[in-house]
């Protein structure tokens, strides 16, 4: 009930978001590029004026060349020739139409890696950690949905041979219509850092369609409409489930990550064979009815076969990619969900030879009936889980509290130098009782070197404490800290702390 | 005799932890206190509320007059029966604020004391704030079921 009057609330004052939104840019916030761009470009959502974007660099110095220039709603900052590699901070300050300033940092590293994902953006409200949850749900439900969609249409057309109809087939295709639409949303929503209320504004769905994921949600949207309109004719039903899964190859930070010539079509044919593998679940199962059972299981198991070699060397060009060594597969959140993932699909694959060498001829002297496990894709397993930490004690690094009214933050910095660096925050009141805020966010920003404000979300790590992992704290000297702490849903407690970080 | 001994002493103790209160610049320490110790570590409480407009920040302790060796800022943060404690370097005192150092928070570690703490002693501490600069005070040692630092009516 509480939440509805919220809702209603933000209805009434949807309108006044007009303020210009950081989109993307190229490179994207924690990118590890090979070598320096020519230029760096951030989009904005509606036309802007650069008042001052810089580049700089890790001792905290701006990089000299020639002052950015904004193109509607691009700005663009030329980058010199002879950029050495290390971590770079883009500092950006632009005015929108409506003249209220908008300022925020990204970080790319060239030839190293600033491994913390995520947009950062400016200042402003946000219904994080609940909408991430409805945000995580619908995007499995996407997956699932489009991958059931598409899947099973190419079960049907290159195995069973028959016309592809169905009732699941339909329904799977409009719950992926349904559920990528409210995608588009959400991602506007995340983007604007509007709260869950300015769903029903056009602004988040404008903002959301804006990006790489509208469009190519936009195109999977077509394919799957195709698939629905032109049922009976098997060439659109095939050409539509593979613009569909297809498109998914348009968006991401896997999709896009450089070199895009070996990306892009890995990630396409990665999702082709995940949609055919995964999809051929249910018709498998209906087939296993008919007479022909044997011979549509044999041909499957050709098909899959080479599904899954596709699968591995794909899956496997991606992980390179983006991983490259050992180490992040352990101290990444993505290398930690990449390993979850590959341990399912090594399950599924020793699953499935059980059932060719074992199963399959049993099928053929008349049984027993064959199973399929399934595996989502590491995009569709990635929440925002929080991983247990020992309770090992380190006095290293430098520590602060700061107060807000009756509460207290303790910000604790490793190693508190510049570079990459844990920060964690616990969250008390004055008798150092450990209270649990609804949502986090942390601003760090260092005027002296023009870093304009950086937004975080820390992670939480255990009952009011939470963890940001790190380059954010890229150059030495005296750091704004500035930690928002939602109390309720009304009350937000904001704590201001200056930090100095040590060379 | 030695009751009215008892009684002027009792009214000295008294007459001190009443007028424990110390100011500097818009900074207000009020009721510095300790506890008896038993071994060669002891603690330290106080409140310091900023009246002014800017933010203030405590920045290190000085022991006076060597009966302990050093002295350092402790957060204690407890979740149910987990209780962790870390030194810190700054405790912000943000304008408007009070901030509390009392038993099961933040508070002062006392290291190496030359010997234990018993009701009734009184040692030198010098804080240090970053823009108030260096504040003299004086901790009572008080009876151990005394609640340091959360003295109401300050």
């Amino acid at each position: 009930m509480r939440h509805f009057l919220i809702l209603l609330l933000w209805l009434a004052a949807a309108p006044a978001w007009a303020h210009a939104v950081l989109l993307d840019t190229q490179p994207g916030d924690g990118m590890r590029l090979d070598a320096a761009p020519a230029e760096i470009r951030a989009r904005f959502n509606e036309p802007v004026d650069a008042i001052a974007v810089r580049l700089i660099d890790a001792q905290g110095q701006t990089v000299a060349g020639p002052a950015a220039t904004a193109t509607d709603s691009t700005v663009t900052l030329p980058v010199p020739a002879n950029l050495s590699a290390g971590l770079y901070i883009v500092s950006y300050r632009v005015t929108s139409a409506d003249s209220h300033p908008v300022a925020g940092s990204v970080q790319f590293g060239i030839g190293i890696g600033p491994t913390a994902e995520g947009q950062a953006h400016v200042a402003g409200h946000h219904d994080g950690d609940r909408l991430s949850w409805v945000a995580a749900l619908n995007r499995a439900l996407f997956y699932a949905s489009l991958f059931v969609a598409a899947g099973s249409a190419l079960f049907i057309v290159l195995v069973n041979a028959g016309t592809p109809a169905g009732r699941v087939l339909s329904g799977a295709a409009a719950l992926a219509i349904v559920t990528g639409a409210a995608r588009i949303g959400l991602q506007g929503l995340a983007l604007a850092d509007l709260p869950a209320g300015a769903l029903a504004s056009v602004e988040s769905w404008r903002v959301g369609a804006s990006t790489t994921l509208g469009q190519s949600i936009g195109l999977t949207i077509v394919g799957l409409a195709a698939m629905l309109l032109g049922r009976r004719s098997t060439p659109v039903v095939l050409s539509g489930a593979i613009i569909a899964v297809g498109a998914v190859a348009l968006t991401g930070h896997a999709a896009t990550a450089q070199p895009r010539w070996v990306t892009t079509p890995a990630i396409f044919v990665h999702a082709l064979c995940v949609a055919f593998w995964l999809g051929a679940l249910w018709p498998l199962d209906r087939a296993l009815a008919r007479p022909d059972a044997v011979a549509i299981v044999r041909r499957f198991s050709v098909l899959a076969g080479v599904a899954v070699a596709l699968l591995v060397a794909s899956g496997a060009a991606i992980a390179a990619n983006q991983v490259r060594g050992w180490a992040p597969l352990v101290d990444t959140d993505y290398g930690r969900t990449l390993l979850v993932k590959l341990g399912l699909v090594a399950a599924l694959l020793l699953l499935a030879a059980w059932n060719k060498w074992r199963l399959t001829p049993e099928l053929a002297r008349g049984e027993t009936t064959v199973l399929l496990g399934q595996t989502p894709p590491p995009r569709a397993l990635n929440l925002h889980e929080g991983h247990a930490h020992g309770a090992g004690e380190a006095a290293a690094g430098i520590a602060v509290v700061t107060s807000a009214r009756d509460r207290q933050v303790l910000i604790e910095i490793d190693p508190g130098r510049a570079g990459r660096n844990t920060i964690e925050l616990t969250f008390s009141d004055t008798a150092g009782r450990v209270v649990t805020p609804l949502e986090v966010s942390l601003f760090l920003a260092q005027s002296s070197a023009g870093i304009e404000p950086i937004l975080r979300q820390p992670e939480k790590v255990a009952n009011g404490r939470y963890r940001l992992t790190g380059p954010e704290l890229a150059v030495a000297g005296r750091w704004l800290f500035r930690v928002e702490m939602l109390v309720t849903d009304f009350d937000r407690l904001v704590f201001e702390t200056d930090i100095d970080i040590k060379p | 005799m030695r009751s009215i001994a008892i009684a002027v002493l009792l009214m000295l103790g008294a007459t001190a932890s009443l007028a424990h209160d110390y100011r500097a610049g818009t900074l207000e320490i009020g009721h510095p206190a300790s506890r008896p110790s038993t071994g060669r570590t002891g603690v330290a409480y106080f409140a310091v509320t900023n009246k002014g407009d800017a933010p203030d920040r405590l920045t290190g302790i000085k022991v006076g007059g060597g009966f302990a060796d050093r002295a350092e800022m402790h957060a204690t943060m407890q979740d149910g029966d987990v209780m962790r404690m870390r030194p810190v370097q700054v405790i912000d005192v943000p304008p408007g604020q009070t901030v509390t150092l009392a038993p099961g928070g933040l508070h002062v570690m006392l290291l190496g004391l030359k010997a234990p703490l018993k009701a009734g002693d009184e040692m030198p501490l010098t804080l240090v704030f970053e823009r108030a600069g260096a504040v003299d005070i004086k901790v009572m040692v008080e009876k151990a079921g005394a609640t340091p630092g959360t003295h109401k009516g300050h």
